[in-house]
Parts: structure tokens; C-alpha cells; sequence
């Protein structure tokens, strides 16, 4: 098997099914969080979209979500004057039926009740107020770093990620980073993957896979992204400081090294996940010489 | 992980090629070594499932065991699915069991192949309906006491708690008539359960047993001794 083939399988199984019970929860959020926010900021109905990975065709099993963005018009204080105002305020308005986790600009939504209680819907929430008339770009909140608000535009993010003709690479980069618990911010990883490939467009999967980590070991300092919606107004030198470089560089260095042993299973495990499903648990029960009981405190 | 197994480290020893998608992340304030990432269920060769998780390896492992959270928040934080919601760490087992060497734990890939690999197959279980397949403690300190009072032979939280707490003051000698009032003296009855778990289990947590369960009683039973202490 090529690499190539192993790397299709593998996002092959990776890819949530368009009935399944994972993209039936997104659509069920998504209706509940617009019901939601537009029953509470009725005077002015905020414009809301969708974005992420489900959007940007990135998505992936293990780590997929739904951005939903709640702009409001650049003179409507209805939800807030200030940006920290919206975001606080929106956060209040889903916090009756979700526990929202305060991210730096978005809230993530997780479930509150005694049989979810924390269990993670994938969603994330970004308030934010378009900047002028053109409904284009839009300051969001940021709750640290130096400063407190971020001028972006959602549909260059898409565009620039949908329509870079690299997304199964990125899908395959996101799950090596998540798989190996590096930590690299996901639209950090996608510009790097965009950025880092740009002049390998046309080449095989594999031959993706191993060029962008070799650029992560030979030169992942030499690697500059710019946020295409604010290039240079948006500072991302943060997200992808020296810790995360080196942890980029020192991961890359081993998977290579298990690519050229040719031992893909290594890198995302063994192309089985059709007959590993066809195993059945109880099977795996059996084998198990010493079961433990778990606890809770 | 490379630094890790050249530093000779034997908790660590095997980690690498076992589990090559766990990184180590760094440190703790408490010296404790974070790693981070897929935690594969593999079968005969072949990965059936993977969960992704972040792992706290105290300094002195083994004496104390690992912190474990699941990073995908695919695992609501209930009492019964074994995750604590105070800190959303997993409930792996019932962690006197590991002191005792119930369960065997010298490095953390014996940890990984065993508890948490146990633990999550039973998430898989309850995922798809089905009991956990080795059944389940009972939570808090109703947990704490069904596995003393198994360890210690007796239902009667008074005959446990006797037991427990003369292994805690630690003054006796064998000849002395068993706390458990069999009739027998130490030696001949409790006397090598006493000596484990005075030996295995920490003092923090026989402290917490013995409050855990002194509050089934009416009144608490605990020693002149203890009380000052």
C-alpha cells in the first residue's frame, strides 16, 4: 500500500457520514443557538453564518466543529456597546440552556444537563459587530492577548482554506496534530499547510505529507502566516510561537522517520477501521486478563 | 519522547514504541509529566477504537497514580460514566486497588495496557448500551467502603472500621486479640492484611477511608489518638 492509499483511508474513515448521528447534533445546535439569539436580540436580528471546518470542507471525525457567527450591524448597541459587551451578553443568552466555555473570541458549547453535563457539541459561537455597511469584515471580542479586538472577515477565511485545493492535506495535518497532541491552533494549521504547500498543489497526497513535514522539521522557523482576512493588522506570531515550533519540528522528525521505514502504522495507526469495527467488544472483553472496575469520587 | 527513553527513566520505559502518538507536553508546577494525545483499543494488531487524552504522571509514580482527561469531550462529566465533575478527570479504579497490587502498576505503559485501557473498553460499552464489563464501584464513599469491607471479610462498617483503625494508630503486636473480634489474635486472623496496608496505602488515603467510613456510623470510631492527631 502507498502512502497515498493509507493517507485516503484513513481520512476515509475520518469522514462523518451526511445522515449520521454526528452532523444530525450540528444541525440540531446550530437551529437551537439561531432560535436562540434571535429570540433574545429581536429588536435588531443579528446576521448569522456558519463556518469551521463543516464550511471550509476540512472537516474531520476526531476534532470537527461548527462555527456560528453572530455579527451584529456596526450601529446596533442592541446586544452591547462595547465588543466585550456582545460577547458577554450572547454568552448569557446561551448559558440558560448550555454551559458555554469562554474561549478567546468564541464560546464553546457544552451540554449542561445531568446525562451531558460537559459532553462537547462541537460548537463554537463568535459574536461580533460588522465594521461598516458592507456586512464585510467585522471586529470580533478577544479576551487576551495585546489587543482586545480582531478585525477579520469569515468568507476570505473560507475561501482562502475551501478553495485552496489542499483540504485533504490540511485534513490529514489536522489529525496528525491532534493525534499526537501537539496543540497547534486549527486555523493556525491550516494557513501553515497553505502557506507551507503552496507550490505542491498538484502532487499526491503522500507526496504532500511528507513535503510539508519536511518543511516542519528542516524549516519550521523559517515558516511566516499572515491572516489573509487582516495580513497586517492580525498578528498570529502567538499562536505559533517557538514552544509550538519546536513540538511542530520534533513531531515531523519521527513521522518521517516512520514513513521512511514505511511504517504507516505508526502515523495514524492500522488501516483497519472497517475490520475493527467488524470486531466485536465482547470479543475484545474476553481477552482481557485482569479486568478493573472504574470509580468516581 | 526520544529525551524520555534516553534518560534511562524506567516508568517511562516502553512508552515510546507502544504508544508513539502520546508526546509529552511539558511539566507541571508539581513536577508532575504531562503527555498528550491518541490512545488506541488495539486488538490482535488492530486499533478498534481511539480516544485522545491528556495525562498527568505524578513524580513518584507509581506511589501515586496518573491524572487522565479525555481532550474530545466525547465523555460527558457524570458519575456514571466514571468522570469526576469537579475536574473532569476519569475515574480509572479505584486507586487503593493499585497500592494493595491488586492490579500491578510499575511503569506507565502497565498502566496504559491496563486500567486505562479497561476503562475506556467499558466507555465503549456503555456507548453502545451494553454494562460495564467488569462492573463498577460504587461511587464515593459507598465505593470506598464496599472494597474495604470485601478486603477486610466483614459487612459491619464497625468491624471494618476496628480494623482500620488500629492499622492507622499502628501500636499493636500479633498476639493481640484481632480488632475484627473474631476471638482470634492478630497474627492468626487480620495480622498480614493490617501489615499490607499499613506497608501499600498511603496515610492521606487510609485517613479518608476511615472518614469515609466513620460517617456510616452513629457516632465516629476513632481513637483518643487519632482524634489528636
Amino acid at each position: 500500500m502507498t502512502l497515498t492509499e493509507y493517507l485516503s483511508t484513513i481520512l476515509e474513515s475520518q469522514t462523518l457520514a451526511s445522515d449520521g448521528e454526528e452532523l444530525q447534533q450540528l444541525q440540531k445546535h446550530r437551529k437551537a443557538v439561531e432560535d436562540i439569539l434571535r429570540a433574545k436580540f429581536s429588536k435588531r436580528s443579528p446576521t448569522i453564518r456558519y463556518g469551521g471546518s463543516v464550511a471550509k470542507k476540512t472537516l474531520i471525525k476526531v476534532a470537527y466543529d461548527l462555527d456560528i457567527i453572530c455579527y451584529f450591524e456596526h450601529d446596533d448597541n442592541n446586544a452591547g456597546e462595547s465588543l466585550r459587551e456582545i460577547y458577554d451578553n450572547v454568552k448569557d443568552a446561551l448559558s440558560k440552556d448550555y454551559s458555554v466555555e469562554p474561549k478567546t473570541s468564541a464560546l464553546r458549547l457544552k451540554g449542561k444537563g445531568v446525562s451531558d453535563f460537559l459532553l462537547d457539541f462541537h460548537v463554537d459561537v463568535v459574536p461580533g459587530r460588522f465594521t461598516d455597511e458592507q456586512r464585510s469584515d467585522c471586529y470580533i471580542y478577544q479576551a487576551s492577548g495585546e489587543k482586545s479586538r480582531l478585525k477579520t472577515n469569515i468568507e476570505t477565511h473560507i475561501k482562502h482554506i475551501r478553495d485552496s485545493g489542499l483540504t485533504e492535506a490540511i485534513r490529514v495535518m489536522k489529525l496528525w496534530n491532534v493525534q499526537n497532541g501537539i496543540g497547534v491552533k486549527t486555523f493556525v494549521l491550516e494557513l501553515l499547510v497553505v502557506e507551507a504547500l503552496k507550490k505542491h498543489g498538484t502532487e499526491s497526497l503522500g507526496d504532500q505529507f511528507v513535503a510539508m513535514l519536511t518543511r516542519l522539521r528542516d524549516d519550521v522557523y523559517g515558516i511566516h502566516i499572515e491572516d489573509p482576512a487582516n495580513p497586517t493588522g492580525n498578528d498570529l506570531s502567538g499562536a505559533l510561537d517557538d514552544g509550538v515550533r519546536l513540538s511542530l519540528e520534533s513531531v515531523a522528525t519521527s513521522t518521517l522517520s516512520y514513513i521512511q521505514d514505511n511504517n504507516f502504522p505508526k502515523v495514524f495507526g492500522n488501516v483497519a477501521s472497517a475490520a475493527g469495527n467488524a470486531i466485536p467488544l465482547v470479543t475484545v472483553v474476553s481477552s482481557v486478563n485482569r479486568g478493573t472496575r472504574p470509580w468516581a469520587h | 519522547m526520544a529525551h524520555l527513553a534516553r534518560s534511562n527513566t524506567p516508568v517511562f520505559i516502553g512508552l515510546v514504541d507502544g504508544y508513539p502518538n502520546l508526546r509529552v507536553r511539558g511539566t507541571l508546577k508539581d513536577g508532575a509529566v504531562v503527555l498528550q494525545g491518541k490512545f488506541p483499543i488495539i486488538y490482535e494488531g488492530t486499533e478498534i477504537e481511539c480516544f485522545f487524552i491528556r495525562m498527568a504522571v505524578p513524580y513518584d509514580f507509581p506511589k501515586s497514580l496518573p491524572r487522565v482527561w479525555e481532550t474530545q469531550g466525547r465523555i460527558p462529566h457524570t458519575p456514571e460514566r466514571h468522570v469526576n465533575r469537579t475536574d473532569g478527570t476519569l475515574c480509572v479504579m479505584f486507586p487503593d486497588e493499585a497500592y494493595l497490587g491488586e492490579v500491578s502498576i510499575t511503569t506507565v505503559v502497565n498502566y496504559l495496557d491496563g486500567p486505562l485501557r479497561n476503562y475506556f473498553i467499558g466507555q465503549l460499552c456503555f456507548e453502545r448500551g451494553e454494562a460495564w464489563p467488569w462492573g463498577e464501584h460504587r461511587h464515593g464513599e459507598d465505593g470506598i467502603f464496599d472494597f474495604y469491607s470485601k478486603l477486610v471479610g466483614a459487612d459491619n462498617p464497625v468491624v471494618v472500621l476496628r480494623v482500620l483503625v488500629q492499622v492507622y494508630e499502628g501500636r499493636y503486636k500479633g498476639h493481640w486479640w484481632c480488632p475484627c473480634g473474631s476471638g482470634e489474635i492478630i497474627r492468626k486472623c487480620h495480622g498480614s492484611l493490617m501489615r499490607r496496608i499499613r506497608e501499600k496505602i498511603p496515610e492521606r488515603l487510609l485517613e479518608r477511608t476511615i472518614v469515609a467510613i466513620g460517617k456510616r456510623l452513629d457516632a465516629p470510631l476513632i481513637s483518643n489518638d487519632a482524634a489528636r492527631r
